[in-house]
């Protein structure tokens, strides 16, 4: 009969030192092969399967020992195989001009005649520190170590397991771009790269995580973005001290300026081309490895509504969209409010056809109205949790049964009232049109306490509350730029806040980002006499 | 404590919205009372007095340009009587924020909640108002910026919807009441121009104080844009003699409009609107106010009077039993305020330039 075991007592005895991660002492390489390996048996445990040290010899001078040290997986083995070890074992013995005799290559010399003649890399680097060698083989990189020489040869062949460059999942378009980031950091700087290929394009490395030492970048365009930017930006990240960087949700979390706002103060994106466009304009990006999002800084109130399509698309459709978009941000907040405040306290204001309807239909209901919005609202949240959780077929099933039935079920069983299931509806609606997933989180959670005044002391309640999310917002900064600043700054700049002008008219980058160059189009020479194609006749 | 700064065109929409306020609502009544049709003339008439009036706020102000009123009253009058004066400017400033908090939550109760206690009403004002005045002037300023546009809106809808009711044979003829009447009652109109007396605590905060004036005119007018298609489609649409019984003349109005027999009743979507600008109007009081108190009893910062003086407001608003001793008290305030927004400043100015006050050796340090 198994014993159970009590989970109590097999951490006794051991603790946990208050500091964080280990020394790292400056450990150089040693000469000898073989204490090189014992010592990496010795640090990264001898029984890790994944962690390969390939011994062989390379048949030169008096024939040197050698070993390739590397990790199972993150490393290319068509590179591994092909590039650094067949060039090693076969080809070390062919023509070498500058070598009279090619065995007089000693353990000084057979360094260089390994880069310069044997490797097949395009990248390598010379390196004496045992700890850095180590670092960068669990990067994914491999290291050669020869026997008699202090030194390793650490090449680059990174290639791991990715899921490849897919389609964004979170904000999808009808026109632009279908790339999204992934997971690889590497790649999501080339996409970028792909899109922005002045040289100026910066992306400045930095690592957090004492376990995990994830690669982050801070991307910005040198000469361009306010440099007080960039480096409150660095400031901020170099400031995180953590053992382990899971997603780049952590680093936004850690730099936000306001930890207790509902808003986002930092704008996640999952297309390369939003992010190229944000750092066009004067913003700041940052890519995490591991995470397939970049984040933005700074980022606006007018994030939580504006979309990459806005632009693609003609300005007279991207503009009736915007608007579109923000009267749903509106109807999504107040809504449900405004309809409580009124069948609460306003009854005056319905007009006398409607007000009887509604109190026709609310006359079965045994709650008052804000218990029946939040019975609606909270099953509706419900579903969407549900959804999100579900694989995607059974998800739009559970989306579909739960709204069809739930509300039909309610309204039948005098739970709620016809007209709130249609208030909720709409509601739910509007709330799907945020293209930002953030942003329409925060507006949300402010439908509750809203619907909450508003039960209490009606429209008044309300206003009250639309003036402290006011105030809120006029307090709020994004890496010190205040979060306003499309509607407030001056001159204000009517051009790309709730309509979108022609591409043409917007000459200038977003004055509130200080940007160091101002200046994006130069108009056409023959302005205002651009000449028609086709026959204009009558 | 770093200050805040505020643009010029920010103080624009302080001026407008501090001039405004909830008194959109009664002015057409308080001017029909004493300039009987000719209200409109009286208000154009007054806004001619306020502008000099704010001419010489602006030239006392940039004579001390980084001091405020109750900080260089000290510098003028000595250090006593200078104490005296700020306190008795800030206990002006916090009185005026007392009576707008009260006509504000008059103006609530009586279309929107008739049976919710006042004191309710007035418990929500001063949470919001407290945050507000933490949140600084310039917090204060964005809010103008922002709301400015739904009450724009709600003066240019509610005219919108009355015009075709709108008789102007009923402001005919003019100056009926005779010249006397209007012109003192453009003195009473001016005295709602001469509260924007507050920009003598906010001018220091300006960040180019060489467009003040025009800023300021530029706030006047915005206002008086908005105040006299009002006052005219009150007096068009009631007459002069009903618009006098009518507690608030513009909500009578907005009860008036009706689109298609659709909406109706919408006076609470604009009771709603002037919401915004009567709490702004009441928190740029309350700024000034606290802030005035503060350096009068050389605190460097205003923020911990806050709680205190807002005590103090809502137990001032709850005083009066009903409206009547309200509007009585404003009335009075209406007829003889005048004297003090006008008097003390140009008192103020006088004295400094007799003895050489402040000018440029101030603007040196």
């Amino acid at each position: 009969m198994p014993r159970f075991i009590k989970p109590k007592g097999i951490l006794e005895g051991t603790t946990s030192k208050p500091t964080q991660g280990q020394d790292k002492g400056k450990t150089p390489i040693s000469q000898d092969l073989s204490e090189n390996i014992e010592r990496i048996r010795q640090v990264c445990g001898p029984d890790n399967t994944d962690i390969i040290v390939r011994e062989f010899k390379i048949p030169v001078g008096r024939g040197f020992r050698a070993a390739l040290f590397f990790v199972e997986g993150l490393a290319d083995r068509q590179t591994l195989n092909l590039s650094i070890i067949q060039p090693m074992q076969l080809f070390s013995a062919e023509y070498c001009p500058e070598c009279e005799n090619r065995d007089d290559v000693d353990s000084r010399g057979v360094v260089d005649y390994v880069v310069n003649y044997l490797l097949a890399t395009s990248q390598f680097k010379r390196i004496d520190s045992f700890d850095e060698m180590v670092d960068l083989v669990m990067t994914g990189e491999s290291a050669i170590l020869i026997d008699g020489v202090a030194e390793a040869i650490v090449t680059e062949v990174k290639s791991w397991a990715n899921r490849g460059i897919q389609e964004p999942q979170s904000e999808v378009t009808i026109r632009g771009p279908k790339e999204g980031f992934s997971e690889v950091v590497r790649y999501n700087t080339a996409l970028l790269r792909r899109r922005i290929r002045t040289p100026a394009l910066r992306m400045d490395p930095m690592k957090i995580g004492t376990l995990s030492e994830t690669d982050v970048f801070v991307v910005y365009i040198e000469g361009l973005t306010n440099k007080r930017l960039v480096e409150e930006a660095k400031r901020r990240i170099s400031e995180i001290v953590i053992d382990y960087l899971p997603e780049a949700g952590y680093i936004e979390q850690f730099i936000e300026d306001n930890p207790w706002s509902p808003f986002p103060q930092v704008l996640t994106t999952e297309r390369p081309d939003r992010l190229a466009a944000a750092l066009a304009e004067g913003q700041i990006g940052i890519l995490v490895d591991g995470t397939p999002i970049a984040l933005i800084m700074p980022s606006f109130i007018t994030d939580i509504y504006e979309s990459t399509e806005d632009y693609y698309e003609r300005f007279l459709f991207g503009s009736a969209r915007r608007v579109l978009r923000i009267g749903a941000v509106f109807v999504s907040l107040l809504l449900p409010a405004i309809y409580i405040a009124l069948v609460t306290f306003h009854h005056e204001m319905i007009p006398t056809s409607l007000a009887l309807a509604f109190a026709s239909t609310r006359q079965r209901v045994p709650f008052p109205a804000l218990v029946e919005a939040f019975l609606m609202e909270i099953s509706l949240e419900l579903i969407r949790e549900a959804g999100v959780r579900l694989p995607s077929p059974v998800g739009q099933t559970v989306g579909i049964v739960g709204a069809l039935l739930l509300g039909d079920a309610a309204v039948q069983a005098n739970l709620v009232s016809p007209i709130m299931v249609i208030v909720v509806a709409l509601t739910a609606l509007a709330s799907f049109a945020t293209p930002y997933h953030s942003g329409g989180m925060a507006i949300r959670l402010l439908r509750f306490p809203l619907m909450l005044a508003a039960a209490v002391i009606g429209l008044y309640g309300v206003a009250a509350g639309v003036t402290a999310i006011a105030i809120h917002l006029t307090q709020l900064t994004s890496l010190g730029v205040p979060y306003l600043s499309p509607f407030l700054s001056e001159p204000v700049d009517y051009k790309d806040v709730v309509v979108r002008a022609p591409l043409w008219m917007m000459r200038f980058r977003p004055r509130y980002l200080r940007p160091l160059r101002l200046r994006r189009q130069v108009p056409p020479p023959n302005k205002g006499k651009q000449s028609q194609a086709g026959g204009d006749s009558e | 404590m770093k200050q805040e700064r505020i643009s010029t065109s920010q103080l624009s929409v302080v001026i407008a919205i501090t001039i405004m306020g909830a008194e959109v609502q009664s002015i057409p009544r308080v001017l029909a009372s004493g300039a009987e049709n000719s209200a409109w003339i009286s208000l154009l008439i007054g806004w001619g007095i306020g502008a000099v009036g704010m001419a010489l706020f602006i030239r006392l102000a940039s004579r001390f340009p980084t001091k405020t009123l109750a900080e260089y009253f000290a510098l003028v009058f000595g250090r006593w009587l200078g104490k005296l004066l700020s306190l008795s400017f800030s206990a002006y400033l916090i009185g005026l924020c007392i009576l707008n908090t009260r006509v504000f939550a008059q103006t609530i109760a009586i279309p929107l909640l008739p049976e919710t206690p006042i004191s309710a009403i007035l418990a929500v004002l001063v949470v919001l108002l407290v945050y507000e005045s933490h949140a600084g002037l310039r917090s204060i300023a964005q809010l103008g910026q922002m709301f400015i546009v739904p009450i724009a809106l709600a003066a240019v809808l509610i005219v919108l919807g009355v015009v075709p009711l709108i008789d102007l044979g009923r402001l005919e003829p003019l100056f009926e009441p005779g010249l006397g009447p209007v012109l003192s009652t453009a003195l009473v109109a001016s005295t709602y121009v001469g509260e924007s007396i507050v920009i003598l605590m906010l001018y220091p905060y300006l960040t180019r104080k060489s467009g003040a004036l025009r800023a300021s005119f530029i706030g006047m007018a915005i206002a008086l844009a908005l105040l006299l298609p009002v006052v005219v489609a009150v007096t068009g649409v009631f007459g002069h003699e009903r618009a006098v019984d009518l507690l608030f003349p513009t909500l009578s109005l907005a009860r008036l409009i009706s689109f298609g027999g659709f909406i109706e009743h919408a006076e609470v979507l604009f009771v709603i609107l002037w919401l915004f600008s009567a709490f702004l109007k009441i928190s740029v009081f309350f700024y000034a106010g606290s802030l005035a108190l503060a350096q009068s009893l050389d605190i460097d910062d205003y923020r911990p009077l806050v709680n205190i003086l807002a005590t103090i407001v809502v137990f001032g608003a709850v005083l009066p039993d009903n409206i009547a001793v309200v509007l009585e008290f404003r009335g009075l305030l209406d007829r003889y305020s005048w004297v003090y927004q006008y008097g003390i400043p140009l008192l103020t100015f006088a004295a400094a330039v007799a003895l050489h006050r402040g000018d440029q050796s101030e603007q040196a340090q």
